[in-house]
């Protein structure tokens, strides 16, 4: 017979395997999937990735083109998402909790953070593509943006709060306006979440693929100029992975691996010299 | 210590027109929303001189310091009526500019606040947004600000490294510093020395009164031996009344009033 | 009387509070520009919805209601409905909910009360790395890795074990090709694990030490504690959790992209391609060759939104009380 008590033992120890597996089982994925990503990237690194173009299609060749969009894209999001953002941020930051407006504000900032980006390009298409009529490099910028933007929004707010408000007083006690203190004083002071927000939602938009989609689609040929469709890593991807080339397959691989090489390498970085907990 | 002591009368300290007054509080009230936190406080404060604020926890001192700077105006709910008089201006008058008072009227507060700049640059920054001074100019100001807080031979030569290496008792040497660049008239110092160790708040203590010459400083403080060390006046506070006014230590020795006596022999804290 | 002033006699020493124009005049400009930018978010999540709706619009007024309830997805001849995709959406969230849920409880089970303390850190920074991944990498690992081996050996095992029961049955028989909605709904499931268990572990980190704390001194076991104490304790923030999940697994692209098949037929079997409304989207934008072609996808897009408000809006009433709490 057993116990009461041994029974409960029982089952305290059925659940704490339980969850130790289930642990397990996300582990599993995640070391499957860095495994593949390595190994099939690994293997399809070469330094013609970073000379050379994207190729027709059975033929080997690079990515350069498509770094060369990337970085443009991701440029264009950071120079246009994080004056807003951290603006925008501070607006919220400076009426705290108990506005109403800066609540409701809060509020819908979330949902677009978490908003499906594919949508988010839609939108970008609607307002961009389709009264320019045609796509172009600088609206995968834009949609970029549009991902960034609430990220840099929610980690500048709660960086900004996390300032004592004791610091905006001694910069007031000193006569000087508003804007100095806190364009001076509090902005440095949280400069480093601040900085994580911008950094992490980089990480976030490098991979984004959706989107691009119907902004900046694709272009198998060099440009410089963001006014045309722009060549970028994750379509790149895409469409090379869903074609039935091998060639492009190896291609998409090494794409894969450097992108998840800079995502995780930026993620780790970012998190080890300070333990944000916004990774929504 | 000049001539304040002629001054001093039986009652709450208050006095009729004396031209050498540097700040008069005329009935002045304060509520955190609907509660009334200072009660028709009357009271004077002479030029180059040392106030002490003493009283239990809650008694209102704080409150009533953060009113001279009016840095209570950064909460909506929180309202002061009644007159301050500075130099004969009421300065809580809405009409009465807040940069002007916060150019004359410095703060220090209870934790040390240094900016995240260097030593040099926290002292540097607010002299610069009031005047157009060339490098030699502003390296002399900040050279005897940090003299007058007694930092100078710390700091002088790590005065590019970082305000937030420092001790907290250089920390908040650095605040006093910061505030005396700008040549306020009137500094406040909300409890300045409760975190720091008996070194740094004897350095604190000593260059209060040696720069009183200078300044007119008004210091909250929960330490009554501070208060007797330093103060010219004392004042104590009980629920937000001002209760009594003394010169000196005279409030320690001879208190007038039961509640003050109360407080001072360790009745009640 | 003599005050030693801080300046010498520097008469370029402007007059105290004089430079208040030029701070009120920066004060103003901070204050226009934060405002604008906090207006600008509302007003851009406000666009979305709106151009969303417009560019759908054509559908709408062509199709009605049936556009919501017609499988029939036929470009030649104009006709869309969107009963596919949008089947297609949820039967793989909802799969990805089944597997992520419970693993994503199981994992913060296990950071509370079985790790010890030196791997919790590393543990937890391994499966929110999980959430770093791009989700074009799962998808393209789902293609040539994970598919491939659901054919192989998964999807043969169903057919055979699972295939001819009663009721279940159809669920689990067809071509074992790895390319389908089983596939699709268990890599949604992996990637949303760490957005449900990071949430989850927060929550259980914030109850007060004092309630598990007694809970023990009681004599409960660490399951009974969890189960029986924390759990009821944190349910809102649980359930907010659990829909922020289902919020993102909705929403997801590139992940099933990949693996779904892109079909436009009609099937109940979960080893048959199917179609999510952002695979539809994604894979057929640039094929639209006809104005209702393109306006049929930008609706299913405005539902996309319309669904994954309403979620995320609750996700985030449900998971306010711990965001106070951790104030």
């Amino acid at each position: 017979m057993i116990s009461v008590v041994q029974r409960r033992q029982i089952k305290n120890m059925i659940a704490l395997v339980a969850a130790t597996l289930a642990t397990l089982f996300g582990l599993v994925w995640l070391v499957w999937i860095l495994w593949t990503t390595l190994t099939k990237g690994a293997a399809a690194l070469s330094p013609r990735l970073f000379t050379e173009m994207t190729p027709p299609p059975g033929s080997d060749g690079g990515l350069l083109n498509a770094f060369y969009g990337s970085a443009l894209m991701i440029l264009i999001a950071v120079v246009i998402g994080t004056p807003i953002g951290i603006l925008a941020g501070t607006f919220l930051a400076e009426r705290g909790r108990k506005s109403v407006l800066a609540e409701v504000i809060r509020f819908l900032n979330d949902i677009l953070l978490s908003a499906p980006s594919i949508v988010l390009g839609l939108f970008i298409y609607e307002l961009v593509v389709r009264p320019i009529g045609h796509f172009a490099g600088y609206a995968g910028g834009f949609a970029l943006a549009l991902i960034l933007l609430p990220v840099v929004v929610r980690t500048t707010d709660e960086a900004l709060r996390l300032v004592p408000h004791y610091l905006r007083e001694a910069g007031l006690s000193l006569g000087l306006p508003e804007w100095k203190v806190i364009l001076n004083i509090v902005y440095r002071s949280a400069s480093t979440g601040i900085a994580t927000g911008v950094l992490l939602a980089v990480a976030r938009i490098s991979g984004e693929t959706a989107p691009l989609l119907f902004t900046a689609l694709n272009n198998q040929f060099w440009t410089f100029d963001p006014r045309t469709p722009m060549a970028n890593v994750p379509v790149v991807i895409f469409q090379y992975a869903m074609s039935p080339y091998d060639s492009w397959h190896k291609l998409a691989w090494a794409g894969a691996f450097v992108v998840t090489a800079f995502v995780l390498g930026l993620s780790i970085t970012v998190r080890l010299v300070l333990r944000p907990r916004n990774f929504k | 210590m000049s001539a304040v002591m002629s001054v001093e009368t039986e009652d709450n300290g208050s006095e009729t027109a004396n031209a050498s007054l540097k700040l008069a509080l005329r009935n002045l009230e304060f509520f955190y929303g609907k509660h009334r936190a200072l009660h028709g406080i009357t009271f004077d404060v002479p030029p180059n001189s040392v106030t002490a604020l003493i009283g239990p926890s809650g008694c209102g001192k704080s409150t009533l310091l953060r009113t001279i700077n009016r840095i209570f105006e950064l909460y909506p709910e929180q309202k002061a009526t009644g007159e301050i008089l500075l130099d004969g201006e009421n300065i809580l008058n809405a009409s009465y500019s807040l940069a002007k008072l916060r150019s004359k009227v410095g703060m220090v507060f209870q934790k040390p606040t240094p900016f995240s700049l260097s030593i040099f640059e926290n002292i540097a920054f607010p002299l610069r947004h009031y005047e157009r001074l060339s490098k030699a100019e502003v390296q002399q100001r900040v050279e005897l600000a940090l003299t007058q807080a007694a930092l100078w031979d710390e700091v002088k030569d790590k005065l590019n490294r970082s305000a937030l290496a420092l001790s907290g008792g250089q920390q908040q040497r650095l605040c006093i510093a910061r505030t005396l660049v700008v040549n306020p008239e009137i500094v406040l110092l909300d409890e300045p020395t409760s975190a720091l160790d008996p070194v740094s708040t004897a350095k604190i203590e000593q260059l209060v009164t040696e720069q009183t010459a200078n300044f007119t400083f008004i210091i909250v403080t929960h330490n009554l031996q501070q208060a007797a060390r330093i103060a010219d006046r004392t004042a104590f506070m009980l629920d937000g009344d001002l209760v009594e006014v003394g010169a000196r230590d005279q409030i320690f020795i001879t208190p007038k009033d039961e509640r003050t006596k109360a407080y001072v022999t360790g009745r009640f804290g | 009387m003599a005050r030693v002033a801080n300046s010498p006699e520097s008469a370029s020493a402007s007059p105290k509070g004089e430079s208040a124009f030029a701070d009120v005049v920066g004060d103003r400009i901070f204050r226009f520009l934060t405002t604008g930018a906090a207006w600008l978010v509302l007003i851009l999540l406000l666009g979305v919805a709106l151009s969303m709706a417009w560019g759908g619009r054509l559908a709408f007024q062509t199709f009605g209601w049936h556009f919501i309830t017609s499988d029939v997805w036929d470009a030649v001849n104009h006709q869309f409905g969107a009963l596919v995709p949008i089947y297609g959406t949820l039967v793989s969230s909802a799969l990805a909910m089944l597997i992520a849920v419970p693993v994503s409880f199981g994992i913060a089970l296990f950071l509370a009360e079985v790790s010890p303390p030196w791997l919790s850190g590393p543990i937890g920074i391994a499966i929110e790395l999980l959430a770093a991944i791009p989700s074009i990498i799962y998808g393209m690992w789902g293609l040539f890795v994970f598919a491939p081996f659901m054919a192989d050996i998964v999807e043969p095992w169903l057919n055979d074990h699972l295939g001819n029961l009663a009721i279940i049955g159809p669920l689990f028989n067809g071509p074992p090709i790895g390319i389908g909605m089983l596939t699709a709904g268990i890599i949604l499931g992996i990637m949303i694990i760490p957005f449900i268990s990071s949430i989850m572990r927060d929550v259980f980190q914030a109850v007060p030490k004092e309630l598990r704390e007694s809970a023990f001194a009681l004599g409960a076991t660490p399951w009974e504690v969890t189960w029986r104490v924390v759990l009821p304790h944190t349910r809102s923030a649980v359930m907010g959790a659990t829909f922020l999940g289902l919020g993102r697994a909705l929403g997801e692209t590139m992940a099933v992209t990949f693996v779904l098949g892109n079909a436009h037929d009609f099937s109940t079997s979960l080893l048959m391609p199917g179609n999510s409304i952002a695979a539809a989207i994604a894979n057929e934008f640039t094929e639209a060759d006809s104005p209702i072609y393109l306006s049929s996808l930008i609706a299913l897009g405005f539902l996309l939104f319309v669904v994954t408000f309403i979620v995320l809006a609750i996700a985030r009433l449900m998971l306010m009380r711990l965001e106070r709490e951790s104030e």
